[in-house]
């Protein structure tokens, strides 16, 4: 008994491991084709047919590059930094309900096994507790090697992401009081229908949770960790070969994996609108085994579009805004969006006892109306040069 | 329970508070929220409640011991005027720390599970860390601050570790349910249970500066700035024997045979050690951080003794000694601080030795007088607090039989009056170039009330009897 | 049976596998030439000076002081934000429930947060900005001419 259920097991997080690695992989790929798109190149396309093989050759170039290790670096922790980036990237995609459940029968009895790595009734604890354990391969990175850029980065990296994660996670606090529960599956399943959703309950959560993910994988406009411009690699600057393959290949794992979350806790995961019709329907033409199955790769394959979309959505913001200084992003972390979220999480709690789960939009209202106020307020800039006289 | 919700929120108001111009407001917001603390104190008199699912209690022992307490920080508050002047003392977060340590200390008074003690415990050193490293351009307060903050988080660690055997082997974190597993004790204890006892000890004992664990005690009273100095040797001992008291009389009394000998030995040594070290300094301060060891020794004969009488006794000697240090400490900070100014002297030890206050009666008939009550009723002698604070004291011990414990007592005060006299031979006959002091009325007006309750208590100790 | 733990074990095992084949994998495949050159520390191609291990600025201290607030203030959230909103609960108290779940957490939420404020008037919050100077040229174009731009583009 206990032999099948290990295999079954392993099979599962065979598969997870499988697509996260794909489609970080393709990233790569995705995030040059996207940067030629919006710059009028032409991106990649020796490497196969419309360069799809690219990715390999990349991967296969970082296994035969040399690897060498400072001799001015503390040798383990060096290796150690890479490894923990990987590792906790990885590590987070366990949670994720890609989808509702596959039904297969066994004598005459169905059986519904959830298309999900584990389901936990803390997942979303767990999530949180991995992402912040994200920041060590950074920081042991950065600090084994013994570089002063690499070192800024490392701090850099630290308090950037210490900063976004306070109100990364006073957004999802908003969630978990509308869902009472923190496990991931439960909350997909309360956004059933489609105006339930919680980006449309909770805006001003999302655009902070959207936010805070950017920052949290170091992606611009919160890439200072590793700015090129001021820093060489940053964290990374010692790095090379597959050690910083696995570095670069995390932050793709994360940005994954971040998508992942917002389609799940904003967008309804695997739901889709005339869900329970379409479901209804299959399963009463194709029978209960089947129409299921069949309603759950939709499922799947809409949650993945919302992923991909949101892959897309990292890379064109990453081509499309500048970098911000560092004063700036510890203004926007500290003195915005921490007492935005925390407002928030009132604000909402409010309105649940009066059975209003939108109250949300109050604070969203409110902030736009200011914004405006102010920004018709404010002088124009003009054009006036300082001269000698 | 009052004191300790009205503490936290006038802390923090006073921390905001600092962000107004002048810096004139703290001192009288602060004794107005220290006395409406007190006021607050009070209104549960006569009456034993148990706050917070049991983890609090507050009953008339623990009320007059938050009242000392307030009472001294009060005194010590209202001493602190200088703050004013320094340009680069931060008042407001001096005022809110003091009030939150505050809110430490009667946790510490009047818990009812060990958990509260050391979340108590912990708010009161982290807050006395803080003030000790206050004076930030001084190389001896930052030294002062770094070794009490070392060595106290070790005692904490060991003192937490001891809760924790404790509760592996009585299955309880409450007073009640340790004290229930302990009456057991004939039919024998776990031997975990006494080494959690021990390490609890050790931990509390580290706090209230008994020797073998004082060795930070000379080192940190000299090294924070006065002020603190006589914050930390009155609220934080006082607070400490509350804290050992409770727990010995409400846990362990069934189990005295065990550490009945071992705070014996422990009371012997600290009084020999601080009395003996104590005579030979030179510095005042250093000599009151020694005085303040041999103080702890004599608080400890009552635990030591834990007899029926031992409650007053320790309330009597606390209030004695806290309000004789306050005053002590109060006149030492004028006293250097008008050495300072005249002679501009680079080497602070030297305004705080003995031959500071060499003359300083004919001058300043004040200080001299309000420095030598202090002084005689530290040594014990009668007609002052400390005399009866002793004489309490040394009668829980002769009820206990411990005889030899008394003699080692009475001859170690022997020895304190020595260095004790040193001071007062040096205000009234010695000559030395002094010249009046300004004295500022807040100042005046908290010596004058430590010279009459000393006096007072030492003419009519009855008047706290029956109180509790 | 294994527990959804013990999955979570077999997922931490299967990552630590990965990363040593990844790791291991690359070593049989590259070369290995090292020299003082290119083990050197990278300092813009210069020689490096002294160790990387400097003094940085004080104010990421500060940040992550606070930061283990509010994380601990988060810690306490989660287990609230699940009980806050549950029916049974509510009912059973007649309502009140959750009202009074939610003074508690205000109450709790604002002492945090008048902290925030402390830190922030106390200006713990502010890193340095940059100061850029404008730079002053020498030109002969009349001051006019600007104005009129500026009129234009309004």
């Amino acid at each position: 008994m206990a032999l099948p259920i290990l295999l079954t097991k392993g099979l599962i997080i065979l598969v997870i491991f499988g697509i996260s690695l794909l489609i970080a992989t393709y990233s790569t790929y995705a995030e040059r084709k996207v940067a030629a798109f919006l710059q009028d190149r032409i991106g990649p396309n020796r490497a196969g047919p419309w360069g799809l093989l690219q990715p390999i050759a990349d991967a296969g170039k970082l296994f035969f590059k040399e690897d060498f290790i400072p001799s001015q670096a503390s040798k383990w922790l060096f290796i150690l930094g890479p490894s923990l980036a990987m590792f906790t990237a990885l590590m987070s995609s366990a949670v994720i309900p890609f989808g509702d459940s596959i039904r297969f029968a066994w004598d005459n009895v169905n059986y519904d096994v959830n298309v999900q790595g584990i389901e936990i009734n803390i997942g979303v604890l767990y999530i949180f507790g991995v992402v912040s354990l994200g920041v060590y391969g950074v920081m042991v990175g950065g600090w084994a090697s013994n570089n002063k850029f690499s070192l800024l980065g490392a701090i850099r990296a630290a308090s950037q992401n210490i900063s976004y994660e306070i109100a990364l996670g006073l957004s999802m606090i908003a969630i978990l009081m509308m869902t009472g529960s923190l496990s991931v599956r439960q909350i997909v399943n309360e956004q059933a229908t489609f105006f339930e959703w919680n980006v449309f309950t909770q805006p001003l959560g999302f655009i902070i949770f959207l936010t805070c993910s950017f920052a949290e994988c170091n992606r611009t406009p919160f890439d200072l960790p590793e700015c090129e411009t001021e820093l060489v690699g940053g964290y990374h600057t010692e790095y090379s070969s597959m050690k910083l393959g696995l570095y670069l290949f995390s932050e793709y794992i994360n940005m994954f994996v971040s998508s992942a979350f917002i389609s799940a806790l904003y967008f309804g995961g695997f739901h889709y609108p005339f869900m329970n019709e379409v479901n209804g329907a299959l399963e009463k033409s194709m029978g209960a085994v089947t129409g299921h199955n069949l309603a759950t790769a939709i499922g799947f394959l809409v949650f993945f579009g919302k992923i991909l979309f949101f892959i897309f959505f990292f890379m064109w913001v990453r081509w499309t805004l500048p970098r911000f200084r560092y004063d700036q992003l510890m203004n926007l972390g500290w003195k915005i969006f921490i007492p935005l979220s925390i407002l928030n999480v009132v604000v909402t709690g409010a309105g649940l006892l009066y059975d209003f789960k939108y109250s949300s939009w109050l604070i969203v209202v409110v902030m736009t109306v200011l914004a405006v106020m102010s920004q018709a307020k404010a002088p124009k800039q003009q054009v006036v040069p300082q001269r000698t006289v | 329970m009052f004191p300790i919700v009205l503490l936290s929120v006038f802390a923090v108001v006073l921390l905001f508070l600092g962000f107004l111009k002048s810096r004139s407001v703290l001192l009288p917001a602060t004794l107005l929220f220290l006395v409406a603390a007190l006021v607050a104190n009070f209104l549960d008199w006569n009456k034993t409640y148990l706050y917070f699912n049991s983890m609090l209690r507050t009953d008339n022992l623990s009320m007059v011991f938050t009242a000392i307490v307030l009472l001294s920080s009060f005194l010590v508050v209202a001493l602190s005027g200088s703050f004013e002047d320094d340009e680069a003392a931060q008042p407001a977060e001096y005022y809110a720390i003091i009030l939150f340590s505050l809110v430490g200390a009667i946790m510490m008074i009047g818990y009812e599970n060990l958990v509260m003690l050391f979340v108590g415990v912990e708010i009161l050193s982290v807050a006395m860390y803080i003030l000790t490293g206050s004076d930030k351009r001084n190389l001896r307060s930052n030294e002062a601050a770094l070794k009490y903050f070392l060595m106290g988080a070790f005692a904490t660690g060991i003192m937490l570790f001891g809760m924790a055997l404790l509760y592996g082997a009585s299955g309880s974190f409450t007073l009640a349910g340790i004290a229930s597993y302990a009456s057991h004790a004939q039919q024998g204890l776990s031997l975990i249970f006494y080494v959690g006892l021990l390490m609890l000890l050790v931990g509390l004992l580290f706090k209230v500066s008994a020797a073998p664990f004082h060795f930070w005690t000379p080192d940190v009273y000299d090294g924070a700035p006065t002020i603190f100095t006589a914050y930390m040797s009155t609220v934080v001992k006082t607070a400490g024997f509350a804290a050992l008291l409770h727990l010995l009389a409400a846990s362990f009394t069934y189990v005295y045979s065990f550490w009945g000998i071992i705070l014996a030995v422990v009371t012997a040594i600290t009084l020999i050690a601080g009395n003996v070290t104590a005579v030979y300094q030179n510095s005042f301060k250093r000599m009151m951080a020694y005085s303040s060891i041999s103080h702890a020794g004599y608080l400890l004969i009552g635990l030591a003794a834990l007899s029926a009488q031992s409650r007053q006794a320790i309330v009597f000697y606390s209030l004695a000694y806290s309000i004789a240090t306050i005053s002590a400490f109060g006149v030492l900070m004028l006293v250097t601080r008008q050495r300072g100014m005249q002679t501009l002297s680079s080497n602070p030890l030297s305004n705080e030795s003995f031959d500071a206050f060499n003359g300083l009666a004919k001058q300043n008939p004040l200080l001299g007088l309000a420095m030598a009550t202090s002084m005689l009723s530290l040594a014990g002698i009668p007609l002052t607090a400390g005399f009866w604070g002793k004489f309490y004291m040394f009668s829980t011990a002769v009820e206990r039989g411990q005889i030899w414990l008394l003699v080692v007592a009475v001859l170690m005060s022997a020895v304190g009056i020595y260095y004790y006299f040193r001071v007062i031979i040096a205000m009234y006959f010695r000559d030395g170039a002094t010249e009046p002091i300004r004295i500022s009325p807040v100042f005046r007006y908290v010596l004058v009330a430590a010279i009459i309750l000393t006096i007072g208590l030492g003419v009519a100790p009855g008047l706290l009897q029956g109180l509790f | 049976m294994l527990s959804d733990f013990g999955t979570l074990l077999l997922f931490i095992l299967a990552a630590f596998a990965f990363i040593a084949l990844v790791l291991f994998g690359a070593r049989f495949l590259r070369p290995d030439r090292p020299n003082i050159e290119k083990n050197s520390t990278y300092e813009s191609g210069e020689e490096p000076v002294g160790n990387a291990n400097i003094q940085f600025n004080i104010r990421f201290y500060v940040v992550a002081l606070v930061f283990v607030l509010f994380d601990v203030e988060l810690v306490f959230l989660f287990p609230w934000a699940t009980v806050f909103g549950q029916a049974r609960l509510i009912e059973a108290t007649g309502g009140r429930w959750g009202w009074f779940a939610l003074t508690e957490v205000i109450l709790f939420v604002v002492v945090l947060a008048l902290g925030l404020a402390y830190v922030w008037a106390k200006g713990y919050l502010d890193w340095v900005k940059p100061q850029p100077k404008l730079p002053t040229v020498e030109t002969k174009v009349p001051m006019d001419l600007y104005k009129q731009v500026n009129e234009r583009f309004k």
